[in-house]
């Protein structure tokens, strides 16, 4: 599934470490998330999107055609 | 396991892990338990040192702390063990066919024992899982 993490936090000026901080997970997962190799559980997605004060569909882009990780 | 039960249980593994290498000091035993006192006694002096690390130096405990809650690792950690137990299958699998070529029975059935279990774990973990979710 595309995201726009590294869009959105590089736009707001958030540091990797900070954002992993605030979400409670490792640096490499946020890595891990905004270039696509690992997909949030829906609680982190929810967090995320909380976090940027947005919603999960404005984060997270579903594509139909899309397998499960 | 909270780090005070972890620092008690490494530290009764180093008692354990003397108390077995002097028994067997004294009686002359066998030297297999000679190795398992020793690595007792290792394995619990390494945790012991972690557990200590864990309470006194906070970056490290947040560090630890963010590594067994991130989802990522838990989830990697899962994939790692059903990539284990795959490989578990597919070699016992095919060393219980190379044994019985071989004529080793013994450890063709051993092998295929081993097989057998694992798969048998996973059906009753499935039932098990299958009426938890």
């Amino acid at each position: 599934m595309k995201n726009r993490i590294e869009e959105i936090r590089r736009m707001r000026g958030i540091r990797q470490e900070e954002f992993a901080k605030a979400m409670g997970v490792s640096r490499q997962t946020i890595s891990s998330l905004e270039t696509g190799r690992y997909n949030p559980s829906i609680f982190l997605a929810y967090k995320i999107a909380r976090y940027f004060s947005m919603t999960i569909e404005e984060v997270f882009l579903f594509e139909e055609s899309e397998d499960e990780r | 396991m909270n780090n005070r039960r972890r620092m008690i249980h490494s530290a009764a593994e180093i008692v354990i892990g003397a108390v077995l290498l002097i028994t067997v000091r004294l009686m002359d035993g066998d030297s297999i338990w000679l190795g398992m006192g020793g690595a007792l006694i290792a394995v619990g002096a390494v945790q012991l040192f972690l557990g200590l690390r864990y309470r006194m130096d906070a970056e490290y405990r947040e560090r630890t702390d963010t590594e067994a809650a991130d989802e990522r690792n838990q989830f990697i950690r899962s994939r790692a063990w059903v990539w284990a137990s795959t490989g578990f299958v597919l070699i016992g699998g095919v060393m219980t066919i190379v044994f019985q070529i071989l004529g080793r029975q013994e450890l063709s059935t051993l092998c295929g024992t081993g097989v057998s279990l694992l798969v048998l774990l996973y059906w009753l973990s499935y039932l098990v899982l299958k009426k938890k979710y």
